[in-house]
């Protein structure tokens, strides 16, 4: 399986303490996506020119030219790059670095497993990416070993692939965190597909019993309106759905483009107004059940 | 000229040292009688401390204004030698004694630990008995330490009388004054009088640990609310400099009255001893309490501790185990009960490994040799320093009684035997070892550069350690580490523990004690670095050494969980003594996952966490050093980052968000 990080003792993608697995590649391009080193289903090398010395080591160790050090600057050629990583390796202040490793299920299975103490009060593994089912094979195979080794498994998921698969992987997966991007009407701009597949599988999980939350970026001038939330408040009247999470937008994914060589679609610079996103979450739980938490 | 006795103590007085003018008062006597009587004499006469209207006297700092002689918790008594040299310089000479004057002093090694011994009282016992009953004792034994004891006693109500009398004399409060009628010397009746009763003998024995506080106030205890009483007992503690107390793990309602108590303040450092069962709401307890920042209560694995402690006293009774508490910074002892020896000496592992790798690096043929040489080495330092160590309890026993820990530790009174003389229950002795993690990493770069990957002569590797070469601290940088959960890494870390352990394990004090091993550096960790040349732990020339058995800072690149699994694989039970971890961890990440982490911990091997939460301030020194912060942990948007793997723009703005206390 291809992965591009395994994130240890993380608190904020699920409940409890959680190893979370990053699953590479992604069907969906999301302008504002936080994680865009994870659209590619094969590896990607990032260079941070802020954090490089210009020591010129990865031109020295580089055996395809993709590097050399003119004048005291730094100059990436990615066209002769085959992603072998070996200059990241030796790069001491990592200013290049390289997403994507191709990497066994048994051997992250056991990587997750060394923290298996810390999976209590509720924690345990959560799939993120990416998007988990673009391996599927792969990630029902590590959600199979994760039930039966007894460790909760959430899966993060854009909600984009076969719906028997989905129906299949749900049966070894605690709950979804299952994201809703914005409305139909808006959804193949923003995302680069239509999102009738997305909600025929979120009708799916939840017919099947699955556990749902979901997870709704709050992207400014995109879906911070009450015709989004509307859409959410109708989503959350699904059996299986017991939660929805306005996540604030954070403009992470700005800086990481960049170092990846990749145009910036949604440049804003600015964090989430945390107000903002607390009116928003008053006004949805207007429009939903009593039951349902907003988070 | 002949000096007479009676004019050596006649000087002391003569410019108001009252201890050192009793104990020069008449030689001949027993050297317990005469510490006793210098005892009694300075609680009879010494000045008292302002009383500040609370329900607890005495409060506030002792206020030893003048004097140069005062009694110690550790030392017997100790000497400010320039105060007293500016009363009368004559006089410090006719207190080097046999002891004073004994080659068995100060080494490189005792930066760890020279001499201490904090220590314990029994405070319940003396709250439900009173010190009438010891009178009994003291008299039934009818022996050496009668008189003494007796005398001690006698000064002790003299300065309990004075303090009555001042509080009378400034109209203070009455339950007060009628209280201390009573305490120490008849067996308290309710809580209030158990605590002035704690209060009280917690200022004789020189302000050094509380004990335990939940089981031993808990029979005095008809459901009330003691927090603001046991604030103000705190505030005490505090202003004086005290330590330790532990709480659970027979958990009582007064646990959690102790835990409400402590919220924010920074003494005493309570102990919380975990078990599996303890209830919620001590967790969310400890939880608010550490979110202030205060890193109170520090967190004990109780049954790996009981585990500890059964493997090496087999026929320890459970209740005895029940007393455990760490005093002074966390070493082990059981309250009231010990004569821990903490911490009596230090072993310098750095020190030892960096002499002996620039001796022997070059003449070792294989990494086995090399390790095993250091071995022989370290076991040859250690067998000095428990020499010495031996040396100086023969000579403290001799020369230094203590009669305040005699009657205030089990069994010294029924044993007839003082305290320092092997009297106490238990007598252990805590060795402190500096600088583990250094010699881990050290180790580790030494096998992988010069044998393994053979990158470098041992010649050629050496200078380069010394002229701060930045090729071989960056080959040194890239080793294999201790702290990412590495097997290979920290099955050598724990090989390493393993032999320096077994080495200790082979050896007893002069009184056929254990020595308990412990890993606690606080400030001494930058002391101990300034003797030790650069090391290939990367770490350069008279920097400082690695804080007790935290990762280098830098090298826990992985996360909490990674770098706790590392530490966990040490044999850490076998370090009675305690092996500390010092962790911080950002305030809302501790607050939704401590007992998580503590858990998770405990359960792999873990036997105590001290916690700090991260400020501002460590955020900015983050971007001034990365290197020495890979684990900080900040929370971005709605997901949670290593603050180092941040772009430089979004530390900034993170750092610039309103912190909301």
């Amino acid at each position: 399986m291809m992965i591009f990080d395994i994130k240890r003792a993380s608190a904020s993608d699920g409940p409890g303490l959680r190893s979370v697995v990053f699953f590479k590649g992604c069907p969906l391009r999301c302008a504002w996506c936080h994680n865009p080193e994870s659209y590619s289903a094969s590896p990607q090398l990032s260079y941070a020119e802020e954090k490089c010395v210009s020591c010129g080591k990865c031109s020295q160790i580089c055996e395809h030219g993709c590097h050399e050090i003119k004048n005291g600057a730094h100059i990436y050629s990615s066209e002769k790059c085959v992603l072998c990583g070996k200059c990241a390796e030796e790069c001491p202040t990592k200013a290049l670095k390289l997403y994507g490793e191709e990497i066994s299920v048994d051997r992250v299975f056991s990587k997750l497993l060394r923290d298996k103490a810390y999976y209590v009060f509720g924690g345990g593994v959560t799939f993120s990416g990416g998007e988990p089912m673009s391996q599927f094979e792969e990630a029902l195979e590590l959600a199979k070993k994760l039930y039966e080794a007894g460790v909760s498994v959430c899966m993060e998921s854009c909600g984009y692939g076969n719906t028997e698969d989905f129906l299949e992987i749900a049966k070894y997966i605690d709950f979804f965190l299952f994201d809703v991007k914005c409305v139909k009407e808006l959804h193949k701009r923003c995302t680069g597909v239509e999102n009738d597949l997305i909600i025929k599988n979120l009708h799916a999980l939840s017919d099947a019993g699955a556990k749902i939350i979901l997870r709704c970026p709050i992207i400014p001038g995109v879906n911070d309106n009450k015709e989004h939330l509307e859409y959410l408040a109708s989503l959350s009247k699904l059996s299986g759905v017991k939660e929805i999470n306005l996540e604030p937008y954070h403009p992470i994914g700005i800086s990481k483009r960049k170092i990846l060589g990749m145009p910036v679609e949604y440049g804003n610079p600015e964090f989430a107004d945390k107000t903002e996103i607390e009116n928003l979450k008053k006004q949805l739980s207007v429009l939903t059940d009593k039951d349902i938490k907003i988070i | 000229m002949i000096t007479t006795l009676n004019n050596i103590s006649q000087q002391f007085y003569n410019v108001g040292e009252i201890f050192a003018g009793a104990m020069f008062e008449n030689e001949d006597l027993p050297i317990f009688d005469r510490m006793s009587h210098a005892y009694a004499e300075y609680w009879s006469r010494k000045v008292l401390p302002a009383y500040n209207g609370g329900k607890l006297y005495p409060c506030g700092p002792l206020g030893e204004p003048d004097y140069a002689v005062t009694p110690s918790a550790s030392y017997v008594y100790t000497v400010d030698k320039e105060r007293l040299d500016k009363k009368d310089p004559a006089l410090f000479g006719y207190l080097i004694d046999e002891f004073a004057g004994s080659s068995c002093g100060y080494t490189i090694h005792s930066v760890a630990g020279f001499g201490f011994t904090h220590s314990l009282p029994h405070y319940g016992r003396i709250a439900k008995e009173g010190f009438d009953s010891y009178y009994e004792r003291i008299q039934r034994k009818n022996g050496e330490l009668k008189n003494g004891l007796s005398e001690l006693l006698d000064g002790i109500r003299k300065f309990r009388g004075r303090c009555i009398d001042k509080l009378i004399k400034e109209n203070a409060d009455e339950e007060l004054i009628a209280a201390l009628k009573k305490v120490p010397f008849r067996p308290a009746e309710n809580i209030y009088e158990a605590i002035v009763c704690m209060n009280f003998i917690y200022y004789l024995d020189c302000c050094d640990n509380v004990g335990r506080l939940d089981t031993d106030l808990l029979p005095f205890w008809k459901g009330e609310d003691i927090v603001g009483l046991l604030e103000e007992f705190f505030k005490n503690v505090d202003e004086t400099e005290g330590y330790s107390s532990s709480i659970g793990p027979d958990y009582n309602p007064l646990t959690l009255q102790c835990l409400k108590a402590i919220k924010g303040k920074r003494r005493p450092q309570i102990e919380l001893r975990i078990r599996p069962d303890m209830p919620k709401e001590l967790w969310d307890a400890a939880i608010a309490s550490l979110a202030e920042g205060c890193s109170n209560p520090s967190l004990y694995n109780d049954p790996l501790y009981e585990q500890s402690f059964k493997k090496r006293f087999p026929d320890l009774p459970h209740e005895d185990f029940l007393r455990f508490c760490g005093v002074g910074c966390t070493e082990s002892t059981l309250a009231g009960l010990t004569n821990a020896g903490s911490l009596d000496a230090g072993i310098h592992t750095p020190e030892i490994f960096s002499v002996y790798m620039r001796e022997n690096l070059g003449k070792c043929s294989s990494f086995e040799e090399f390790y095993n040489g250091f071995i022989a080495k370290y076991k040859s330092e250690l067998e000095d320093v428990v020499d010495r160590l031996r040396e100086y309890h023969t000579l403290r026993a001799k020369c230094r009684p203590h009669p305040m820990r005699t009657l205030v530790v089990d069994d010294c009174i029924d044993k007839d035997k003082d305290f320092n003389n092997g009297g106490a229950r238990y007598s252990w002795s805590v060795i402190n070892f500096a600088g583990l993690v250094n010699v881990f990493e050290d180790m580790l770069a030494v096998k992988e550069l010069i044998f393994d990957k053979k990158l470098f002569s041992a010649e050629r590797f050496i200078k380069g350690l010394d002229d701060e070469d930045p090729e071989i601290f960056n080959a040194c940088k890239r080793c294999k580490h201790y702290g990412v959960d590495d097997d290979e890494a920290d099955s050598l870390a724990a090989r390493i523990l393993g032999d320096l352990l077994d080495e200790l394990d082979k050896h007893r004090t002069c009184f056929g004690g254990q020595f308990l091993p412990a890993s606690i550096q606080f400030n001494t960790c930058v002391w101990a670095g300034r003797t030790v040349l650069a090391t290939p732990d990367g770490r350069k020339r008279g920097t400082s050494l690695a804080d007790s058995l935290s990762a280098i800072h830098g090298n826990d690149t992985d996360g909490i969980t990674a770098m706790l699994n590392s530490v966990a694989k040490l044999p850490l039970w076998r370090m009675t003594g305690t092996p500390v971890l010092n962790v911080r961890l950002e305030k809302t990440f501790m607050k939704n996952n401590l007992p998580a982490i503590v858990s998770g911990f405990f359960a792999n091997g873990g036997m105590q966490m001290q916690i700090t939460c991260l400020n501002r301030e460590d955020m900015l020194d983050a971007q001034e050093h990365p290197e020495n912060h890979g684990n900080l942990v900040v929370k971005v948007g709605g997901y949670s980052d290593y603050f180092v793997r941040l772009p430089r723009d979004l530390q900034n703005q993170i750092i610039s968000r309103t912190e909301f206390v």
